[in-house]
């Protein structure tokens, strides 16, 4: 008996450990990033290993970005982005998902397909179409175009479905009894039985517009206009060898989301464990 | 329809004015909310589009430069001043922060070569400036044009003695060789930003404003 509890005790105890390590490697860059931020330049290239900490803490590093980049409006075009790509993602896509797992009607599983192509090829592929689209409609440079790949989600579309998939026919069937039509049985019964999954698909699109590099730097080129990811990546250019302001951008920019995961790190953790993705 | 309309106007003639107003929040909340809703969208998407509603008068990528050359530069105001843009009515964009090496293979994955591709072949980009080994081989994808195009003849013959060439290899097996580039290496400008040792200047086989390129030409090479 006491040879299993001490076979435990070590089964637990390197367990505990792989995960301290992993959860080091985890966390060493953003300390990186946020140590960095204080430091100044020769101290940022030094190559020796134990320099951990900076000798003082600076914090010019921060207003000088601050005054460089209009910090206010990169924060305000960001979480507009985020809002706008998460409500209309989230409205479109639990729309379609009803439509594709609890409607019958004819080219359902043809236009399902269509929907499901859209995950498979690499979404360069829809940048060029999306820039022309846009660029017709003189949008170029607002925030419209920064919303605008986030208007419909395949993804979304079929996390959706999945979940409508997943409630019971009873449901519906009572609602139909008690003379629902087709518009107040989605909105009245169904929608609100799958928030769980409008969270998740939320969550996910949050994360994705806010990493979203590629198409801010095309659409909107200017620094009044673009979104943190495509200014940072603007600084990474200019601030080429003056790292300790590009970690300090780079830690300001991580300051929405770090607000965001702690006010939903709950949610943020079920919906990883609901749908399967990753973040 | 019209039932519907008459009942429910004779259920709110029998209320108050605030009686009114909750039994139709009560009732009609959803599309409320959702014809509020559709009115800021189109609201916002007009305003937008009249704040957006400017013209290019020219959009120049610059590749691998780390000077300041975009957009509110000495270098910029230079061309704006040398063509007397109005600024306000017509948009001069230099966009000089894209990096990418093409004779590294890799370029495939690289947001910023992504980003110039978008960009050249919508047609919204007219002139790159880059290395000039860089831009021989963006040559030899096509995405430039042959400067022997009607469109760029005149040029083609301007620059004679700076033309960059790529080896053009038809179906046939005939070569020939196309140029694609205009060399700018002895740009006082170029020189004076710390732009670039040696670079060259291509035309996008899309470029809507290849008079303004001309323009962009005269202003680098001015004095050489």
């Amino acid at each position: 008996m006491d040879s299993v509890r001490t076979k435990d005790r070590i089964v637990r105890v390197v367990i505990h450990v792989i995960l301290i390590i992993m959860s080091v490697i985890m966390i060493v860059p953003f300390l990186w990033m946020a140590l960095t931020a204080f430091k100044t330049v020769a101290e940022s290239t030094s190559i020796d290993p134990f320099v951990i900490l900076p000798s003082s803490w600076k914090f010019d590093n921060f207003t000088t970005v601050w005054k460089n980049y209009n910090f206010l409006i990169l924060y305000k075009n960001t979480l507009l982005m985020i809002f706008f790509r998460v409500l209309c993602a989230v409205v479109t896509a639990t729309m379609a998902g009803y439509a594709f797992g609890r409607l019958r009607f004819p080219g359902k599983n043809i236009l399902f397909g269509m929907v499901l192509v859209q995950m498979m090829v690499p979404p360069q592929i829809f940048l060029l179409p999306q820039y022309l689209m846009v660029s017709k409609l003189r949008l170029l440079d607002t925030t419209f175009a920064l919303v605008f790949p986030g208007l419909v989600s395949a993804f979304g579309t079929y996390l959706m479905k999945t979940s409508f998939q997943s409630l019971p026919k009873d449901l519906e069937e009572a609602g139909s009894i008690d003379g629902c039509n087709i518009g107040q049985r989605f909105l009245l019964i169904m929608a609100p039985l799958t928030r769980s999954g409008m969270v998740s698909l939320g969550i996910f699109t949050a994360v994705f517009g806010f990493k979203d590099l590629m198409w801010p730097m095309i659409a909107c080129t200017r620094s009044d206009t673009t979104s943190l990811s495509a200014a940072l990546a603007k600084m990474q250019g200019q601030f080429a060898a003056n790292y300790p302001q590009l970690m300090a951008a780079a830690l300001m920019a991580c300051i929405p989301m770090i607000i965001l995961y702690l006010i939903f790190q709950k949610q943020f953790v079920e919906g990883i464990a609901t749908s399967g993705g990753k973040l | 329809m019209k039932e519907w309309l008459e009942q429910e106007k004779q259920k709110l003639k029998q209320l108050t004015r605030k009686q009114k107003l909750w039994y139709l929040w009560d009732y009609y909340r959803l599309w409320i909310i959702g014809g509020v809703s559709l009115l800021l969208v189109v609201g916002f998407l007009i305003g937008n589009y009249i704040r957006a509603n400017r013209e290019n008068y020219i959009y120049t990528l610059y590749v691998n430069t780390f000077a300041e050359i975009g957009q509110g530069s000495d270098f910029w105001q230079g061309y704006v001043d040398f063509c007397g843009v109005d600024t306000s009515q017509e948009n001069v964009i230099f966009d000089a922060q894209n990096y990418f090496d093409m004779s590294s293979g890799s370029v495939t994955g690289n947001h910023y070569y992504e980003k110039a591709v978008v960009l050249i072949d919508s047609g919204t980009v007219d002139a790159i400036v880059m290395e000039t080994e860089n831009l021989a081989l963006l040559g030899q994808s096509g995405r430039l044009i042959d400067l022997q195009d009607d469109r760029t003849r005149a040029l083609a013959e301007q620059y004679a003695d700076r033309l960059i060439t790529v080896t053009h290899t038809d179906e046939a097996g005939n070569t020939r060789e196309i140029p694609v580039g205009i060399d700018i290496s002895d740009s006082k400008l170029v020189s004076q930003a710390q732009a670039y040792e040696d670079c060259a200047l291509g035309i996008s086989a899309g470029a809507q404003h290849i008079e303004a390129v001309g323009q962009f030409l005269d202003y680098i090479l001015q004095g050489v």
